[in-house]
């Protein structure tokens, strides 16, 4: 082993850092699998889209891993009940594979046989952690460079209690999870549809309403998902040639330095539908794309999607709360947003011209506008907090 | 080790086990032919020929000199040993290799003091190309044909230009010959700068030189640009030459055959038909040729006589000059700005397509928004330049590999539209020998070409279709499982 004791020292740091989401967890896992020779390493913890491990880049093995086997892993079995029935004996603690699961068990099971051997997973050691259920390190190494011995067992150990802290930290910080789950909350909330999509226009956040304009029949504006292999990703389109290239042309600015742009796509029924892009801002792409700190930083579009050609007028109710407006303004508000004059409304209503009269300069004076113009101005406004795409 | 003469080739490809010694006597009438026709269809061994039922002994043929192999992963083995590349490299590996060394400085050839090849010289009356072991290659051929895989030497009255180059020639009687010299072609531009002199070209024909040369001699770089300069930055050494005998020229020290003498444009006899690299034995009767002139035969003891027998795919047109062009339209285009990942001509097109393929992302990096202005792009890239002959071009996005046969004709197929987006072309300058062209187009060399689009349409933008195949239209970890398990489910 290479200057251990100085690779230790660093990998607690980095450690530290990537439990406060100040570094990286793959970093880490690098200086793991440097200071043990090991050729991988496991900590699944939740995170965006699910439980993953934080500690190898996404590849074929780790898809496989959380995919299926994941499910058949006997050290995470093992480690599961260690936890539930002795957690304060093996926390910290840390052993080799063969003192976990028996070596017979493990070469006949389903997991090294379709699995562990392809995967550099034959040999391994286990380290404790977790806070209400077990979240092991597991660091494996293939056939071809051996076993694990005690030495490993003693270096995984001196980590362990710093992995421990670091998960409490990363916990309380909540920094991942909880980033990313109001950011989603947030986006979800909107009365707008949202996207995010990368320079290529691959979608990489798309919120309820905005999925489901692009799934109308007749939407304009359409997801698309991409080869040549399955799980190349969705990328948005554009039913007309001309719209998927200023599409194109936007999304390239907004993601290249430049300001984005507003366009209108025209659905085949004829319903038109206003889309703005802008370049993402950089906390709200990381969060929704799920990226851990120290990942590189892609620029990214945000997109919102909203009708044009259909009058949307706020509810009376929200204009009631908003204004102070009595329930016989607001309906007198949202009939005059509909293009109706004073008169229509008051032969609509019942009442006298003059009561309708009276009711607008109340609804100017209370939503202090200048004149009903300047009224309409302020009624589209909130019409575009309205849901519309539903 | 680098290979500087035909003889080390010769011993490197039987080492690869590609080459079949013939010591039985064959007819140089046909049956030669025949035989290297064969092989290049069955990418069998090169055949080595020592011995001819109708010419006397003291020469030696080599068949398929660039052929393809039949054998696994290695079927551009000759083409790869022949530029010191490894021997499982693909044409498309070979082509990207070379186009690479476009960018690199040229280094002049070395001129060395003799050469092996002047172990027999013969000057003046001595001069018969008789001797010389010359086949009937296929029956139609209006002649018998000595030059298929040499080198051409000609330089301009100036001596600012080499021009090394491969075209046909064929043996008219003892003292002289005829060939293709049209004037797109830069012989032709070199020997029309002499005849405006109201002089005939000085001319050497290397014969049986070492393997890489006929590789620049096919390369279609533009006017002016000496191959030879070009050959050593692309060997990353000097080419020897020797000074010629009865010329002002240098010719490859490594000839096991130099002819030397002068071409007259302004003195005609017939030449061809030839069959050719299309696939076909033209029915058309000869044309009139320019006469070469020969002053001096000179050769090396048992020398080696290169032969190729063009024709259907695959033979050394589609392995060497196909590969050349590829890697200069890939250098061309790269160099105007178009990111393509490969430029490869399909052998079994025999140099009529030439498929082009593009990263999803080509829109960022070229700033052209529609595929048909892309298409238009490429086609006037590649049709402005020598390397232009080949008259269609397959656009595709870079999942299909254009060197998988299967794979091409399944993507062309699905991926074309018949009429959206193609880039036509309608008056080129043009190869009289494509194959399906008229009698005018011939004539006047001119031609319509196309470039077919075969891009997703442009309302996807990046997204391309998803692939039903095993490989492309299941998960990495159930293509993984099926693989391990293969045996398990009792296939073998």
């Amino acid at each position: 082993m290479k200057d251990t004791e100085r690779d230790l020292a660093d990998c607690v740091g980095a450690i530290y850092q990537a439990g406060a989401g100040d570094g990286s967890w793959l970093d880490v896992g690098e200086r793991i699998c440097r200071i043990m020779d090991a050729r991988r390493a496991l900590l699944v913890l939740g995170g965006p889209g699910g439980p993953r491990n934080l500690l190898m880049p996404a590849d074929g093995s780790e898809t496989a891993y959380a995919g299926y086997f994941h499910a058949r892993d006997p050290y995470a079995a093992k480690a599961r009940y260690d936890f539930a029935t002795a957690r304060a004996h093996h926390l910290g603690n840390a052993k080799l594979g063969t003192e976990l699961v028996a070596e017979n068990e493990f070469l006949n099971s389903e997991f090294y046989y379709d699995f562990a051997r392809h995967h550099e997973r034959r040999h391994v050691i286990g380290g404790m952690a977790g806070l209400t259920e077990a979240t092991p390190i597991l660091v494996s190494r293939g056939d071809d460079t051996g076993a694990f011995d005690e030495t490993h067992v003693r270096l995984l150990k001196t980590l362990m209690p710093h992995v421990q802290r670091a998960i409490e930290l990363r916990a309380r910080l909540g920094r991942n999870d909880e980033t990313f789950a109001l950011t989603r909350a947030a986006l979800e909330a909107l009365p707008v549809g949202v996207g995010v999509v990368d320079a290529g226009l691959k979608i990489r956040f798309i919120n309820d309403l905005a999925r489901r304009y692009l799934a109308g029949p007749d939407a304009g504006l359409f997801s698309l998902r991409s080869g040549p292999c399955v799980g190349s990703g969705v990328y948005l389109a554009a039913m007309s040639r001309e719209e998927a290239s200023v599409l194109r042309r936007l999304v390239a600015s907004a993601t290249s330095g430049g300001t984005g742009g507003a366009m209108r796509v025209t659905s085949r029924n004829g319903a038109v539908v206003g889309l703005m892009v802008a370049p993402a801002p950089q906390g709200l792409a990381a969060d929704v794309s799920g990226m851990d700190g120290g990942a590189a930083r892609e620029a990214f579009a945000l997109l919102i999607l909203r009708p044009l050609n259909r009058k949307v007028a706020p509810q009376a109710d929200m204009l009631c709360e908003m204004f102070g407006f009595s329930r016989a303004e607001a309906e007198v508000a949202v009939a005059l947003t509909g293009g109706a004059s004073a008169e229509e409304v008051a032969r609509r209503r019942s009442v006298s011209l003059m009561t309708v009269r009276s009711q607008i300069r109340s609804i100017l004076g209370k939503s202090e506008a200048e004149n009903l113009r300047d009224f309409e101005r302020t009624m589209a406004t909130l019409g575009a907090l309205v849901p519309q795409l539903r | 080790m680098p290979l500087l003469d035909l003889r080390q080739y010769i011993e490197a490809l039987r080492n690869l086990g590609e080459i079949q010694e013939v010591a039985a006597p064959v007819s140089l009438d046909l049956e030669l032919g025949a035989i290297i026709r064969h092989c290049s269809e069955t990418g069998s061994p090169a055949p080595l020929f020592s011995a001819f039922a109708d010419h006397p002994s003291g020469f030696r043929i080599l068949g398929a000199p660039a052929a393809t192999s039949a054998r696994r992963g290695l079927a551009m083995v000759r083409a790869a040993t022949s530029l010191e590349l490894p021997p499982t490299s693909s044409g498309i590996e070979i082509a990207e290799a070379i186009a690479a060394s476009l960018d690199l400085p040229a280094i002049n050839p070395q001129i060395v003091d003799s050469a092996p090849c002047f172990e027999n010289i013969s000057t003046g009356d001595d001069v018969d190309l008789n001797r010389l072991p010359v086949p009937l290659l296929h029956d139609g051929d209006g002649g018998r044909y000595l030059n298929t895989f040499g080198c051409i030497v000609a330089r301009t009255p100036d001596g600012s230009w080499t021009n090394w180059s491969i075209a046909r020639i064929m043996v008219v009687d003892g003292k002289r010959m005829t060939g293709l010299v049209s004037p797109q072609q830069h012989i032709g531009m070199v020997a029309k700068a002499w005849a405006d002199m109201g002089k005939p070209m000085p001319f050497a024909l290397a014969l049986g030189v070492e393997p890489s040369i006929p590789f620049i001699c096919a390369m279609p770089l533009p006017a002016k640009v000496d191959e030879s300069g070009r050959l050593g930055a692309l060997m990353r050494r000097p080419i020897r030459t020797v000074r010629c005998r009865t010329v002002g020229l240098e010719a490859p020290a490594s000839a096991e055959i130099l002819i030397e003498g002068y071409l007259h444009l302004d003195e005609k006899t017939k030449e061809g038909p030839m069959g050719e690299y299309p696939g076909y034995i033209p029915t058309e009767p000869a044309r009139d040729g320019p006469v070469y002139h020969v002053s001096a035969i000179s050769h090396r003891h048992d020398a080696i006589l290169p032969v190729v027998a063009a024709g259907e795919p695959a033979e050394e047109n589609h392995t060497v000059w196909g590969t050349m062009i590829s890697a200069q339209i890939l250098h061309d285009l790269r160099a105007a700005g178009i990111p393509a990942t490969t430029a490869w001509i399909p052998q079994q097109s025999a140099m009529h397509w030439l498929v082009v393929t593009l990263p999803r992302d080509w829109r960022r990096r070229t700033g052209i928004d529609a595929a048909q202005a892309l298409c238009q792009r490429i086609g006037e890239v590649m049709f402005s330049t020598k390397a232009g002959v080949v008259p269609k071009v397959i656009v595709l996005n870079d999942d299909i590999n254009p060197d998988d046969l299967k794979e091409l004709v399944w993507a062309f197929a699905t991926r074309c539209h018949p009429l959206l987006g193609h880039a036509v072309f309608r008056d080129e300058p043009e190869d009289p020998l494509v194959a399906y062209l008229r009698t005018n187009e011939k004539t006047a060399a001119r031609t319509g070409k196309v470039v077919y689009n075969c891009l997703p349409p442009d309302e996807w933008g990046e997204a391309l279709p998803v692939r039903a195949s095993f490989r492309h239209g299941y998960p990495a970890e159930i293509v993984d499982r099926v693989k391990r398990r293969w045996s398990e489910y009792g296939f073998r």
